[in-house]
């Protein structure tokens, strides 16, 4: 009898306030390129539903700004019609690569209900779309808290770019490196960011590297110049590439991940 | 700016919650917003502020989304502005450097400006996954991918740039597409499209700045193509479009490219008698081809035999063929000096010596040699003759078994052997032809009986009315000619045509008048004028072989041969048999200016000159004509009554 080998999952995190359904797609390549299966998830603020049903609430429109009259009956219809235009993307996105999946709707604070649904994946997909409202953003506390890799996607990025892997020869780095080789689903897509104090660290680090991936000169390699968060800021890659961090480990004085992810300002993907 | 807002919020305690279709402010306490329950347990005091509160952020708000359209077009602008900033900082050196290549060439700068402009405009049209790959590769990607990019390839027409010199084209199918290029088309939905990378250059383009090399025939024979040859020329343009543009067929989207301006040297090859032609009747021939160069088909032999020599040497390596031996060398020049028709010269067919040398070649091959023998070169002219001479055989079988009447010994008054030429593609060839005369008193005419029937031509019949002529002149001067004659080529069913028989037929005359026979060995060629001067004539050597070829098929006797003009002599490039037959006195061929040499050869009897008195030597063989003539004369006047005139004026003695 075969042992059978856990499924992977990946975990697409939706809001309903502001559902940003193009990471779907996004999350459904992944998955394919991980055989995952895809999982998402669409959580609904209950503040949402309380400040509607104060006396005399207003709505006003986006983008128009025009006031009308709210409760909570209207927002209740409103997240059951995002929840099912949720349901329809995914299937889109799912129908042509043959992925497994499935659709949640959970009501509750946002970044606990991630966190919480992250315990069952491998990789959490999230979208930044900027400040959230009131509480505590969910993202900064989802990668901080969430076990598995998390993938922040900013607006408009494609997985399909180039993979920037952050090293520093650690083995949270190298672990980062094997998953950032199975995503970019090849060797050409890939490069590396060696965090290394000095010139010969860093090639050690990069011949450390290549050798992990079986491939001898043709992964390209660029030093930060020394270490720590200045460094990596300043050699980080910019527009369409995706960089691929260790989120636990050996940072080098990184600083907090909630702080990198927003300095960073572009995808970026903690890997555990 | 929501952010602002949401910041002055949060200071008045409350929340700027965004629903998936707007925003709600709601009051928030310890983090969590108010529900109703909380909200009215609130004192009413509170309650009021907090609405007002509600309210005044609630306007903010709607002020800060008032102004989202206009600052989202205002961020649009900006991105558009940032995306022609890099694109202009990316591509903007590329351009440069072009700009720099090619500093000369005002069209190609303007162009280039336009790119510029284009690009920097749907600059977002190259925005897109970069997917690992260097940009060299994204942007064939893109240009392939994408057909709003098409528009940025560059068709290049033509590319001289590895030309040592200006171009020399030949184009051997000279149409119209293929002289000044084609607009292709592409199926879309079922309608024909096309753009300006599917244009295609014609031979004008490629030899534009050059030279353009056409077969004048061939460029005649396609439809359209000498006409938009001189309007190229004429305009000093190329102008490519399509067939159905012009003559205002077919409904398909094309182009109109702008014309290229041309400047080539256009050299037309063909016969000396299509250029006549043209410049006769195409009045715009002259003037685009204002140079004639006309080729002579051979060169004199003399001095050039050795440079003859080393073409066919370079003739046969060329060909990759055998070297040839000093004889194979010399019997080419043999052959070629046959095809020139004149022992004094040599032909410039070279595709015809080429086609004896490879035939040589494959004949030393099949004897295993490493040369080309002299016999070797034989064998391939026997064996073009045998492949070539199946008609010839079947002329020569019939004489031989006297199905056609041609004798080759004995004697006949009237009767005398002609030869006559005949051509069947390459191939040519000589066969004897009898002719013969009869005479009797009549009104002074010689009956053409071939030109009675329509099968003699018109210069055939030319040459029969100058015997009349000569005959009357010479033998009957101031007498009425009141002879009757009639000359025909027995057994001739086809036309004859030319005047190499005119010899012949005088001879056929002379003999019936005087009462003469003729030697039947003998064959005659040549024309007469009415001096009675030999004149020279064409295919002396096939004549002369294909009575030669009669006369061995039934044995030679040493009293055989063929009278020629004396002005062919230099024609005389016979075959091998032919000049040995001749070399041992087996055969023979004479060569004469005037008609009296050939009589006395034919019959063996004196042609007799004219005397001081005006009368030809007595016993001679003019003599006999000149009296025949005076009896027939006689003859006449007896018939009409009326008394004879002196036959001249010192008497006369008939012989």
């Amino acid at each position: 009898m075969t042992p059978s080998t856990p499924e992977r999952r990946v975990l697409v995190a939706l809001e309903a306030g502001r559902p940003g359904l193009d990471a779907l797609a996004a999350a459904a390549t992944l998955a394919a390129r991980l055989g995952a299966h895809l999982e998402a998830l669409l959580v609904e603020d209950p503040d949402l539903l309380r400040a509607a049903s104060l006396p005399a609430a207003f709505q006003l429109a986006a983008p128009s700004g025009a006031p009308r009259p709210v409760d909570r009956d209207a927002i209740e219809a409103e997240l059951r019609a995002v929840a099912a235009r949720a349901r329809e993307a995914l299937a889109a996105a799912v129908r042509p690569l043959g992925l497994s999946s499935s659709f949640a709707v959970a009501r509750g604070e946002p970044w606990r209900e991630v966190v919480e649904a992250a315990r069952r994946a491998d990789l959490v997909v999230l979208v930044d779309r900027g400040p959230a409202g009131r509480g505590p953003a969910v993202l900064p506390r989802v990668a901080a808290l969430a076990r598995s890799s998390v993938l922040v996607l900013r607006r408009g990025a494609a997985v399909g770019a180039r993979l920037v892997v952050a090293h520093d020869g650690s083995p949270a780095s190298d672990r980062a490196l094997d998953l950032a080789a199975v995503l970019a689903g090849t060797a050409a897509r890939l490069a590396l960011l060696v965090l290394a104090a000095s010139p010969e660290e860093a090639r050690r680090i990069t011949r450390s590297a290549r050798l992990r991936l079986g491939r001898a000169e043709d992964i390209p390699s660029t030093w930060t110049g020394g270490l720590g968060r200045e460094r990596l800021l300043r050699a980080a890659p910019r527009h369409g590439t995706l960089l691929v961090l260790a989120a636990e480990g050996s940072r080098r004085d990184l600083g907090t991940l909630e702080d990198l992810v927003r300095e960073i300002g572009d995808s970026i993907l903690l890997a555990r | 700016m929501v952010h602002a807002v949401q910041d002055k919020a949060r200071e008045r305690k409350l929340a700027v919650v965004r629903t998936p279709v707007g925003f709600v402010v709601a009051p928030v306490r310890e983090g969590e917003v108010l529900d109703t329950d909380q909200f009215q347990k609130l004192p009413e005091e509170e309650q009021r502020h907090i609405q007002v509160d509600i309210a005044a952020v609630q306007e903010e708000l709607q002020a800060a989304l008032r102004n989202v359209p206009q600052l989202d077009r205002e961020h649009r602008q900006r991105v558009k502005d940032l995306n022609r900033e890099v694109a202009l900082y990316a591509v903007g050196h590329l351009l440069e450097d072009l700009r720099r290549r090619y500093a000369d060439l005002p069209q190609v700068l303007a162009h280039l400006d336009a790119v510029r402009a284009d690009v920097l405009e749907n600059v977002h049209d190259f925005l897109g996954s970069s997917d690992g790959e260097d940009t060299a590769s994204q942007m064939r990607k893109l240009l392939s991918e994408s057909p709003t990019l098409r528009r940025y390839r560059v068709n290049v027409m033509v590319d001289n740039g590895g030309a040592g010199g200006a171009p020399v084209v030949e184009e051997d199918l000279p149409t119209f597409a293929n002289l000044v290029g084609r607009i292709e088309h592409h199926v879309h939905l079922g309608a024909l499209l096309t753009d300006f990378t599917l244009l295609r250059p014609g031979a004008l383009h490629r030899a534009n700045g050059g030279y353009l090399l056409l077969d004048a025939r061939r460029l005649l024979l396609q439809p359209f193509a000498w006409e938009q040859l001189k309007r190229a020329l004429s305009r000093g343009q190329i102008r490519l479009e399509a067939p159905e543009q012009i003559f205002g067929l077919g409904a398909g989207a094309t182009l109109e490219p702008e014309p290229i301006p041309l400047d080539v040297k256009v050299v037309l090859t063909g016969e000396p008698l299509l250029y006549y032609l043209l410049a006769t009747h195409e009045p715009e021939f002259i003037e685009h081809f204002k140079v004639a160069a006309e080729l002579e088909d051979d060169l004199p032999r003399d001095g050039h035999e050795l440079e003859y020599a080393r073409l066919v040497a370079t003739l046969a390596r060329q060909a990759g063929l055998k070297a040839l031996s000093r004889g194979a060398v010399a019997r080419v020049i043999e052959r070629a000096a046959r095809l020139a028709g004149d022992a004094e010269r040599l032909t410039t067919r070279v595709e015809l010596v080429k086609d004896l040398l490879r035939e040589a070649d494959h004949a030393a091959r099949a004897a295993h040699r490493d040369l080309v023998l002299r016999e070797d070169v034989q064998a391939a002219l026997d064996a073009q003759a045998r492949r070539e001479g199946r008609l010839r055989e079947k002329l020569l079988e019939q004489i031989v078994r006297g199905t056609v009447l041609i004798d080759t010994s004995g004697t006949q008054a009237g009767q005398v052997n002609a030869l006559s030429f005949h051509q069947l593609g390459r191939f040519t060839f000589g066969r004897p032809s009898r002719v013969t005369a009869r005479v009797r008193l009549g009104r002074g005419e010689v009956v053409d009986i071939e030109r009675e029937v329509e099968l003699g031509g018109p210069i055939h019949s030319k040459g029969v009315l100058i015997l009349a002529s000569l005959l009357a002149a010479r033998y009957s001067p101031d007498r009425p000619f009141t002879l009757s004659a009639s000359l025909v080529f027995e057994q001739s069913y086809g036309g004859v045509e030319g005047d190499s028989a005119s010899v012949a037929e005088l001879y056929a005359l002379l003999s019936a008048l005087s009462g003469a026979a003729i030697r039947q060995g003998i064959a005659v060629t040549g024309s007469v004028n009415q001096l009675g001067q030999v004149q020279a004539i064409g295919g002396a050597n096939e004549k002369i072989e294909g009575f030669f070829d009669v006369c061995a098929e039934r044995g030679l006797t040493g009293e055989q041969g063929v009278i020629i003009p004396a002005a062919n002599a230099k024609d005389l490039m016979l075959r091998p048999d032919v000049v040995e037959a001749c070399g041992r006195g087996a055969f023979h061929v004479w060569a004469i200016d005037e008609v009296d040499a050939g009589l006395e050869i034919l019959t063996g009897v004196t042609a007799g000159e004219r005397g001081a008195d005006g009368r030809f030597a007595p016993g001679s063989l003019n003599a006999r004509v000149a009296a025949r003539l005076e009896d027939l004369a006689e003859a006449a006047r007896s018939y009409a009554g009326s008394p004879a005139p002196p036959a001249y004026r010192t008497g006369a003695a008939r012989s």
